[in-house]
């Protein structure tokens, strides 16, 4: 069968096709489409208003009057976002389950409509970016941290400066995390043993902030500039901002507690951090170590790692399929990157072929965001919804 | 301004909708499905049109087609598992053998295999803008559209025979 034979072959199989005028039902939808979107572009303008006011109330729990006003008039969230009906895949101890694409498959999904994020990541490609303002995600790349800014482009950033932190067993390691990008994209932050090193993408600058005697391996973004020093992985801290001055003093401000699923998690331990969407829906991933169900017992990893989101006051599992003899996934293979919205969660999916994956919860509909090509240590993520 | 975009969007919708509805007829071997993906992919463009209208809406359109057929490929998988339809008779007519064994050869390979092969040999796309549409690296198009071709010839051969006789009568 040669090439051109083939070509004949396809041509004369839809040679007799015909169609109807498909084109104004196509416009009729897409502009319903419009209308929708830009509703749901002002629900979320109203949702994020929400979302700073219920922020600054944390804060507000020390006794600082930093909680914004809310605007004069301005828009107010009433309701809960509305939970998704769908059947799960299966219940563990009542909790709904629903099952993970397979490693090999999130490559077929569809991607995300207007999603924040490029549908390829390259980072083997060189640096394109002029210093951007803000980056949507960071990298870390060897002794370098990827910054890949909303129009997809990247800057390169060397973390040379930087010294390895000390655990207090001895052990050191490079200060990259989870937690390095602020929600805004417009800072990193890094942990050193008496300090934070703190750099603002817009001027390019690194500010150095002694901390004195306090733990700084644990430093987590709690607002758009400010950052908790926790003492320990679950405890809290004192709260600075990106200046070092001390936002909320005497350890009061507690880092955001873990999502738990609603079942015993005490063989399990949670990764990466607990994301929250604008109208409050959140997600939290978890290793392995709990019976929660899986698609078929005799291909996949039992006590299978989960990722639990909480959606309309409803919580939800999604049980990551991990088949047996494929090494292909790593483990803790899916932290929580964030939310396109508040039915609609992101989850890296580390493994040789690495993606960012998008569930709608409560749904077994999954979509690309974006594969990652090469290799990385740790990702971060800015806010992935849009306003 | 609505109706002077509506206007070239129908202008473009009517130029390019049949070949996107044979592509479609191609890659899902049903024609009312591949009518309701291209109404789904021109209703896309027409939400994105003032975006697209200057830059390549019918790239936009197949890529729409292309992936929501395979996400809906990848589900049915799961629940539905189909046989090629019948096997021709001898002495049937030829187009009609052609055709069905075609159907019966495309319908053996995975969405994305099945998509490669339509893009590359009926939409001639080059490697790159396959690669885009399918959402892959060009090198995971070249393995694919291999895999894909050999599998065609070593289910049918008698595809590959009756081409091979057409091509002698030739």
């Amino acid at each position: 069968m040669t090439d051109q034979m083939l070509r004949d072959l396809l041509e004369e199989r839809v040679s007799g096709v015909a169609v109807p005028d498909l084109s104004a039902g196509a416009w009729r939808t897409g502009r319903r489409a419009r209308r929708r979107t830009r509703l749901a572009v002002l629900g979320a303008a109203a949702a994020a208003t929400a979302a700073v006011t219920l922020g600054g109330a944390v804060l507000t729990g020390t006794g600082r009057t930093t909680q914004p006003a809310p605007p004069p008039g301005g828009p107010t969230l009433t309701s809960a976002p509305t939970p998704p009906t769908a059947e799960p895949d299966a219940r563990y101890e009542g909790v709904p389950v629903w099952w993970s694409v397979g490693r090999e498959q999130e490559g077929d999904l569809s991607p995300v409509d207007d999603s924040p994020l490029p549908e390829v990541i390259d980072l083997r490609s060189a640096p394109t970016a002029e210093r951007p303002d803000r980056a949507v995600a960071a990298f870390a790349v060897g002794d370098q941290v990827r910054l890949v800014d909303p129009s997809g482009a990247q800057l390169s950033l060397s973390l040379d400066r930087l010294d390895d932190v000390t655990k207090p067993n001895g052990y050191r390691y490079r200060p990259v995390s989870h937690s390095m990008l602020s929600p805004t994209g417009e800072y990193l932050v890094f942990p050193q043993d008496d300090s934070v090193e703190v750099y603002t993408l817009a001027t390019g600058q690194w500010r150095s902030i002694d901390t004195g005697d306090r733990v700084t391996r644990f430093v987590t973004w709690v607002g758009d500039d400010s950052f908790v020093l926790p003492g320990s992985a679950s405890g809290g801290g004192d709260v600075l901002d990106v200046r070092g001055d001390l936002v909320s003093p005497g350890g009061t401000q507690m880092r955001s507690p873990r999502l738990r699923p609603g079942f015993d998690t005490r063989t399990a331990q949670a990764f990466g951090l607990t994301r929250r969407s604008p109208g409050g829906s959140e997600a939290q991933a978890w290793g392995m170590g709990v019976p929660v169900p899986v698609a078929d017992p005799g291909k996949h990893l039992a006590e299978p790692e989960f990722v639990a989101a909480r959606v309309g006051g409803v919580t939800r599992v999604l049980a990551i399929l991990w088949e047996i003899h494929d090494e292909g996934r790593y483990l803790q293979c899916c932290p929580v990157a964030g939310w396109l919205d508040d039915r609609t969660l992101v989850y890296e999916s580390r493994q040789t072929d690495p993606a960012l994956v998008a569930w709608t919860v409560g749904s077994d509909e999954f979509r690309l965001v974006s594969r990652i090509e090469g290799s990385y240590a740790v990702a971060s993520f800015a806010q992935l919804w849009q306003d | 301004m609505e109706s002077e975009s509506e206007a070239s969007f129908t202008r473009w919708a009517g130029d390019r909708q049949l070949a996107l509805l044979r592509t479609a007829v191609l890659l899902t071997g049903d024609h009312h499905r591949a009518e309701d993906l291209v109404q789904d992919a021109l209703a896309k463009v027409a939400a994105r049109w003032e975006r697209l209208r200057d830059e390549a809406p019918e790239s936009y359109a197949r890529k729409v087609i292309v992936r929501t057929n395979i996400s809906w490929w990848r589900k049915q998988r799961r629940e539905v598992v189909t046989e090629p339809g019948d096997r021709p008779v001898d002495g049937g007519e030829p187009s009609v053998d052609r055709r069905i064994l075609l159907d019966q050869a495309l319908a053996r390979l995975t969405a994305r295999q099945r998509a490669a092969v339509v893009l590359r040999y009926y939409d001639d796309l080059p490697e790159r803008e396959t690669a885009e549409a399918l959402g892959v690296s060009v090198g995971t198009v070249k393995s694919t559209t291999h895999h894909a071709l050999r599998q065609m010839r070593e289910s049918s051969p008698e595809l590959a025979e009756l081409l091979g006789a057409v091509e002698e009568v030739r």
